[in-house]
């Protein structure tokens, strides 16, 4: 281990202290706070009650809860194992340099820019039994049969929130693609010379060179899942019959009910269940480090 | 990495104590820029606050404003306020147009200990935990004081709580049925249904034309669906329903209902949500819907062929056998207005002042008038005067006609069981629940 | 026999282009239908919209934009969102690769304990932060103002503006730094001119995302301010929502109109970097 020098460690001090005030600040004392509520009966208004673990058995007896958490597993999975996937395709194409790829580029990450309120709200036409273009694109296909209400249906509601932003990789192949630019030519070339075709580059040179960057999206995409609201709340409220409820939507309508206490202890247990999940990611794509 | 005194005997060698001076001139240039550039930014946020201190300033945060339909008179009255107490109060309003935003904002304010001067809140059970902080102005010599005499009898009770009087109830809302009597016409009827055999008849008649009876939903809060059934268990149930709690056989009996309702609508009501069923009654594609006076602007703006003209106004149906009587109407305080308890004496008074102002009949009845909303206050307002419009004074009349008035069920069950109803409704109406396992549900989530 | 295999892996990568072809312009409709189906409906009456949301207008409504330029101070409600965008950017920024270069180029002990703690930072959920933010913000007396949003955007962006710019910093080759400290670069020369310049993917990579969460943010935007002379564009977009209806082509137009500057300025900066980045390829 190299030794470091008093100076490096008083820039080290310097350089660190900015980040961790503000996370002590706006992260430590307010995950302090929400913990400390976690234990007490609150409603926001008057004085909260020490109720000790009564809020985690509430909700842990709660099949809505319970739900909430494998819907969210569902995210994490179509996040961190179909989205990333599907970027890292991606992002291989285009770093072929295919014609118009910067355009391309560009117009990939145009979904990103647009508020998900908006995107949401074309979604829901989308699906909409009674003018939405997917039933009319499976009538058109011969597939009328398969038309329903998607959103409005036990079945199919929770695959209609979580699949059409799937495709939606342009946050993740940015990333990537860039990740990709930065690996020298010269790998390439020794490659060719070698006869590799160019998917066995992809393979041999580009993904192990990009691996720490794609654990870096599937952290980020997972977390995403876990933190996943907005989306849910405007198509579909967690409806029907619950069928699409997520963690970050129930602690938000806990808070509609005055119910503090228990959206923050939900806040509490979608906090250690996304550490778990970095964990293991982390391990997984450990080889990285050193 | 381990600090030796090998590597500080180093540091002094090298002349370090002059580099680490440098350093530290860089690193201390670079905060006090920002610092300068941040502490610019934060005095351009403040602008003419330094005027006259005596003026005692209320900050009032509304979601009266922007394209709300009060918004206009509102800002006219609170200038023209401002102005009749030039150096006295001052009523600074903080727009938050987005109504969800504005919820969020006021709780998580009050939670943080900050109750705003002067805002607007919800009414019913969702009142509750607000009168129960402690936290808001007593109004009760205030209204005793003469200031009662102002508003319709009764709806003072609604903001009575422990024997103080803790708000100001402020706008009202009803919520009949809004029907197309052109699609009603095609399927043969010139009058809205006086009973719900009669309803299904017709129901029936319309689907045979393929016209679609009524609107329904279960996104969001349900609202349009939860009317009807608002509407239903009073229909069955009679006015006092809510006295027995869910065990009342008038709410399962609701729930069947509602799942025949669910037969006659349209096949996106699953999940719709009010953008949708305004979308449907807009776009003729639907003939009924149940919503309050602030949908009439729409019918008249934005209505397809002219809609205005065949729109009518009805109680919702009677349900025969049942305890509720013919013409009941579903009425309630939409919103209530709010005051934080202040320590200065002069404060309190000016806030009373501005509440009374928003309360006096005259700006009232200017309100009512422009926006077409409904008020708890006594106005010399007459429904066909000319100077109301013709729907909204449709609804006045009946109202005033109707045996009684019950406030929908949103506002009296707890917020959760509110919260968990468009649930349970999707799984009644997909035959996932059973109408005994929905009223299960609902009330699992009171329990919760 | 040559002659048959070269014919072969020909073949493949003609089908290998088709099929390239074929992803990537799914992927093209899929993510402009969003664009093209907003600025449609930005010009349609909200009935036509309920009514026939995939048609087109039987009429452009050009007035809905009229609608969105009328919102009451406008200029300044961009003029914010560009002040508070490019404020909490540059200082996220700047803190979060700080901190990246301490946490990524030294080994010391609570390293990994502290990089996990800020990551986990990421998970979060902002609703439940509401109120514990009123309260520090209140104390900290910025409530209403332009820094308050600067430094609760920079504060919760560090986590993952650290995470992504961290990862980049780990792949630069040892050597290099190393190169710089026998040069005699001290501890801040070697971040400013090798390891700042050579991450520079990592960080406009975080820049960008940064710079868009700020643009897009509402929540705290309404909760930390409450003049209008403070507040930013996404209050503007608001204006239609209001307690009993939405006016969503007005809605629509003024989303056009905000996402106009964030996407010119998107596109100019991630080309100007990217393509200074091919000509110095660092990765090791």
């Amino acid at each position: 281990m190299r030794k470091i020098s008093i100076s490096d460690k008083i820039g080290m001090i310097l350089f660190l202290a900015p980040a961790v005030i503000l996370f002590t600040v706006f992260f430590v004392y307010p995950v302090g706070f929400i913990l400390v509520t976690s234990f007490t009966e609150w409603d926001g208004m008057s004085s909260p009650v020490f109720v000790g673990l009564r809020n985690y058995t509430t909700i842990f007896k709660d099949p809505i809860f319970r739900l909430a958490i494998r819907n969210n597993i569902g995210w994490v999975i179509a996040g961190g194992f179909i989205q990333v996937p599907l970027a890292v395709i991606v992002a291989l194409m285009l770093s072929k340099k295919p014609f118009g790829w910067k355009a391309l580029r560009t117009i990939y990450y145009f979904p990103n820019v647009i508020s998900t309120v908006s995107l949401s709200m074309m979604w829901m036409a989308v699906y909409n039994s009674e003018y939405g273009i997917l039933n009319g694109l499976l009538k058109i296909l011969g597939l009328g049969h398969l038309q329903r209400n998607w959103l409005g249906d036990l079945h199919t509601a929770f695959y209609s929130v979580v699949l059409y932003g799937v495709f939606y990789i342009g946050y993740f192949m940015i990333i990537l693609l860039a990740d990709i630019s930065s690996i020298p030519k010269s790998y390439y070339e020794a490659a060719s010379i070698d006869g590799a075709t160019k998917i066995q580059q992809d393979f041999y040179i580009t993904l192990p060179m990009i691996k720490g960057t794609i654990g870096t999206c599937m952290t980020v995409a997972m977390v995403y899942g876990l933190r996943q609201f907005e989306q849910t709340y405007v198509m579909t409220n967690g409806g029907p019959a619950n069928k699409t409820m997520v963690m970050v939507l129930y602690l938000f309508k806990k808070i509609g009910d005055f119910k503090y206490g228990i959206a923050d202890a939900s806040a509490v247990v979608l906090l250690l269940i996304g550490s778990l999940v970095i964990l293991t990611v982390k391990r997984i794509f450990r080889t990285e480090n050193n | 990495m381990i600090y030796s005194a090998d590597s500080a005997d180093k540091y002094k060698e090298r002349g370090g104590l002059k580099m680490l001076k440098r350093n530290f001139a860089k690193v201390l240039a670079v905060v006090m820029i920002l610092s300068t550039m941040l502490i610019g930014l934060t005095s351009c946020g403040k602008s003419a606050e330094t005027q006259a201190q005596k003026e005692i300033e209320i900050k009032f945060p509304s979601f009266w404003v922007a394209k709300d339909s009060k918004a206009k008179v509102m800002s006219e009255l609170i200038n023209q306020f401002n102005e009749q107490n030039k150096g006295k109060i001052k009523v600074v309003v903080e727009e938050i147009a987005d109504y969800d935003a504005y919820e969020d904002k006021m709780k998580s304010n009050i939670a943080a200990g900050t109750m705003p001067d002067v805002f607007i809140f919800k009414t019913g059970a969702m009142a509750e935990p607000y009168y129960k902080s402690g936290k808001l102005m007593d109004l009760t010599q205030y209204y005793n004081d003469g200031w009662k005499n102002d508003f319709l009898p009764g709806v003072l009770d609604s903001v009575t709580y422990n024997g103080q009087m803790l708000a100001v109830p402020y706008e009202y809302g009803v919520a009949p049925a809004l029907y197309n009597k052109k699609l009603l016409a095609e399927a043969g009827y010139d009058h809205f249904p006086k009973t719900y055999t009669e309803f299904f008849d017709m129901c029936e008649k319309m689907k045979a034309k393929n016209i679609v009876p009524a609107a329904q939903m279960t996104g969001a809060n349900a609202w349009t669906s939860m009317l009807w059934y608002s509407q239903l268990v009073v229909a069955i149930g009679g006015p006092d329903v809510y006295k027995n709690g869910l065990d009342d056989p008038a709410f399962l009996e609701a729930a069947k209902m509602m799942q025949k309702l669910f037969k006659y609508t349209t096949g996106d009501a699953v999940g719709a949500t009010a953008a949708v069923t305004a979308g449907h009654f807009l776009n003729e594609r639907v003939a009924i819907l149940l919503n309050g006076p602030w949908f009439i602007g729409r019918i008249k703006n934005e209505g397809i062929n002219n809609m205005y003209d065949n729109v009518e106004v009805a109680p919702a149906p009677l349900y025969e056998g049942g305890k509720g009587s013919e013409g009941g109407y579903i009425g309630f305080v939409q919103s209530n207005i709010g005051a934080a308890k202040q320590t200065d004496k002069n404060k309190e008074k000016a806030v009373v002042e501005f509440l009374k102002y928003l309360t006096k009949p005259e700006n009232v009845e200017k309100l009512s008038v422009d926006s077409g909303s409904l008020f708890v206050v006594k106005t010399n307002l007459k429904p066909k005067d000319g100077k109301v419009e013709r729907l909204q004074g449709e609804m006045i009349e009946q109202m005033n006609k109707a045996p009684y008035l019950v406030p929908h069920f949103q506002l009296m069950v707890s917020p959760s069981v509110g919260t968990e109803f468009p649930q349970a409704l999707s799984s009644l109406v997909l035959g996932e629940k059973t109408p005994e396992q929905f009223i299960e549900a609902l009330k699992a989530a009171d329990k919760k | 026999m040559k002659n048959v295999l070269m014919h072969k892996v020909d073949f493949k990568t003609k089908a290998g282009k088709v099929l390239m072809w074929i992803v990537l312009i799914f992927f093209l409709f899929y993510t402009l239908m969003p664009m093209v189906w907003l600025v449609i409906s930005s010009l349609k009456t909200n009935t036509e919209l309920m009514g026939s949301p995939f048609s087109l207008p039987s009429k452009l409504r050009f007035e809905n934009y009229a609608n969105a330029f009328k919102v009451s101070g406008l200029g300044i409600l961009f003029l914010n969102s560009i002040i508070v965008s490019l404020g909490a950017t540059f200082l996220n920024i700047m803190i979060a690769s700080m901190a990246s270069f301490v946490l990524s180029r030294f080994e010391f002990r609570f390293r990994e304990a502290i990089f996990s703690l800020l990551v986990i930072g990421i998970l979060v959920p902002i609703n439940s932060l509401m109120v514990p933010y009123v309260k520090i913000i209140n104390k900290l007396g910025i409530y209403d103002t332009r820094f308050a949003l600067i430094l609760v955007y920079s504060a919760i962006s560090i986590p993952i503006s650290t995470f992504i710019i961290r990862g980049f910093m780990k792949t630069i080759p040892v050597e290099l730094e190393e190169a710089g400290t026998i040069d005699g670069c001290n501890f801040y020369q070697r971040f400013f001119k090798i390891i700042f310049p050579l991450s520079r993917t990592g960080i406009v990579t975080a820049a960008t995302l940064q710079f868009l969460y700020c643009w897009n943010e509402f929540i705290y935007s309404m909760l930390l301010t409450s003049s209008q002379s403070v507040r930013t564009i996404q209050v503007g977009i608001r204006y239609f929502s209001n307690q009993f209806t939405t006016d969503y082509t007005s809605m629509y137009a003024a989303i056009v109109i905000s996402i106009i500057p964030s996407l010119i300025g998107y596109i100019t900066f991630q080309e100007q970097i990217i393509s200074g980045l091919t000509s110095g390829a660092v990765k090791g």
